[in-house]
């Protein structure tokens, strides 16, 4: 059963990503009419939408250096629109205040009050009321157990619990509100949206939705030399590329793959988005060589190691999935990033702890 | 001093075969082990089994170690018995047992018999005692808990506060060497894994000489559940 509020969703979160696609009818080539309706389709779509071009993105990359190289620590998203547009359409990045969606200021509106943006409401507090009303509803079926078990009993119970659901909490203030409002009385922007490097060359590479420009020179930077400054030693194993070659791979058939570090995984898979459903899948990425010692050594995990992580995973209701990259021997000469990623293969081992009397249907 | 307590080694595994000293190991020396025997009369034996007691490798170091108890070459003893057979009486037994003219009914608890014994010598436990493993071990077991292995949660050993049929266990062990990478993954889903359980996950290493005061540091990882 859909939950109540998925036609909410839908309207809130339509696309899967952000681009938009035309969508084209099938052509039948003994029917002319549906030729006629395809080519209507094309030349339509365009004129509907008003010939607008795709939607671009702004991102900023911040580099630090220490006393070997300079490496890049931070890719962020600044402007709201960005941030909301980018989670909105896809669920790309984090924001750096939030525990997922950049919503802050949201709620920093919400609890100091501020004058003209009241009525609001951040899905932090909706889920505390979601708490709170479960809590109640606990309570007064506890009552009704308790009544059914000793009716004598229960006019000091329920005297109890109305004492305790009357006490209105304090407005709680915290040392650093004063510091939150400009001089106009608006909430300072503190708030970004971090994405990952691999969320980065995805909407740079493969989407070509994001312009990229350095932080401290201001130059924009091309997906290929993103590509540089993501993997400066080049090896063929090299983290950016495992992670990203896994990214791409799930992002192409459909999934929405985000961070799995809560989990201890690599990534999670959602089939839609975090606010559809939990992610369904936790990935963990393994390499794979040509050279059998060097997988068997890069591979080799303790019986408890596979046995925690799977007891984590399936412990929320997801599935394990073994991710193994095949790793392409040399990756010196390659002419496009297409030909690059066409080297690395992806194979994938589920698994899942069987016990025979627990799975028996 | 009381005899050593015998600990047989078959194909690898640490066993005892001796009810008494399965009492003595878990009240006086805290080591529980596990009984891996299975009762021929007993239908039901998912929860409880009997002798024999399957000890970790670490468990049966560390007696070892300490003198309390000798492992036994069940190999080696075999061979010995066999070569010592003048009359060819054991060897007759043997085959007229395995030829099904006669049958025998598991006893339930062993007695000790004056038999030709092979004795390991102690070098041969001397391995474990360098492992990050055995450190741990020796470490909380000096500190008055009972080990089990972890495997169930990921971890290396569960440490109990006392007799494990009286107490949960506390935390989820794993030791390291002193300098040894792991990996930051392993780190947040095992304290993950730790605090879901109402346990808390624990690292340990053996300090090198003369670097801190202690000479076994160890760290706990809990998840504290902001926001």
């Amino acid at each position: 059963m859909p939950p109540k509020n998925r036609r909410n969703l839908n309207a809130l979160y339509p696309d899967p990503l952000p681009v938009k696609v035309l969508s084209l009818p099938p052509v039948i080539p003994h029917n002319p009419v549906s030729l006629a309706q395809y080519i209507y389709a094309v030349v339509a779509q365009p004129v509907l939408a008003g010939f607008k071009r795709p939607r671009r993105f702004t991102g900023s990359l911040e580099k630090t250096s220490d006393a070997v190289s300079s490496y890049v620590s931070s890719i962020y998203i600044e402007s709201e629109e960005d941030m909301q547009g980018l989670w909105r359409a896809g669920f790309f990045g984090k924001g750096s205040q939030s525990r997922s969606d950049p919503t802050w200021e949201l709620r920093v509106v919400k609890r100091l009050n501020v004058p003209g943006r009241e009525g609001m409401l951040a899905p932090e507090e909706l889920t505390a009321r979601r708490r709170e009303a479960r809590k109640r509803m606990k309570e007064e079926r506890a009552l009704a157990e308790q009544a059914t078990a000793s009716p004598e009993k229960i006019t000091t119970v329920d005297a109890s619990i109305v004492e305790k659901t009357e006490t209105a909490r304090p407005k709680k203030e915290r040392a650093e509100d004063e510091n939150l409002l400009d001089g106009q009385g608006n909430v300072r922007r503190l708030e970004r949206l971090e994405i990952t490097p691999q969320e980065a060359f995805f909407l740079t590479y493969a989407l070509d939705v994001l312009d990229i420009y350095d932080d401290h020179t201001g130059d924009r930077i091309s997906a290929p030399h993103l590509l540089g400054l993501l993997m400066p030693d080049w090896r063929p194993d090299n983290d950016f590329i495992m992670k990203y070659v896994v990214y791409h791979h799930y992002r192409s058939h459909g999934w929405c793959i985000r961070n799995g570090v809560k989990f201890g995984v690599d990534y999670l898979l959602y089939r839609r988005g975090p606010p559809f459903s939990h992610a369904e899948f936790g990935i963990i990425i393994l390499p794979h060589y040509k050279d059998e010692a060097r997988s068997e050594a890069a591979q080799r995990r303790e019986w408890a190691w596979v046995s925690g992580v799977n007891r984590i995973v399936g412990g929320v209701k997801k599935t394990l999935i073994l991710c193994y990259v095949e790793v392409p021997e040399s990756i010196d000469t390659w002419h496009t990033v297409e030909e690059l990623l066409t080297r690395y293969k992806v194979r994938e081992v589920s698994f899942t702890r069987w016990l025979p009397s627990r799975n028996r249907d | 001093m009381p005899a050593p307590v015998d600990i047989s080694y078959v194909d690898g595994e640490y066993l005892v075969f001796d009810i008494d000293a399965v009492k003595a190991l878990r009240n006086e020396h805290h080591i529980s082990g596990i009984l891996v025997g299975t009762l021929p009369q007993v239908p039901q034996q998912s929860v409880f089994l009997g002798l024999p007691l399957q000890l970790m490798p670490e468990e049966a170091a560390l007696l070892v170690h300490f003198g309390v108890a000798r492992v036994l070459d069940e190999q080696a003893s075999h061979d010995l018995i066999l070569s010592e057979d003048g009359d060819d009486s054991a060897k007759d037994r043997i085959t007229a047992a395995e030829s099904g003219l006669q049958t025998f009914v598991t006893p339930a608890v062993t007695q000790p018999s004056d038999r030709a014994e092979a004795t390991l010598p102690e070098s041969s436990i001397a391995p474990i005692l360098d492992t990050p493993r055995f450190q741990v071990y020796k470490y909380l077991h000096g500190k008055g808990f009972f080990l089990s292995p972890g495997l169930r949660f990921g971890s290396q050993f569960l440490a109990y506060p006392g007799d494990p049929l009286r107490y949960h266990s506390h935390y989820l062990v794993r030791g390291l060497a002193w300098d040894e990478d792991f990996a930051l993954l392993d780190l947040i889903g095992s304290g993950r894994l730790g605090t879901g359980v109402k346990k808390a996950w624990m690292i340990g290493g053996r300090v090198p000489a003369g670097a801190r005061r202690e000479d076994y540091a160890s760290f706990c990882v809990e998840w504290a559940g902001f926001g």
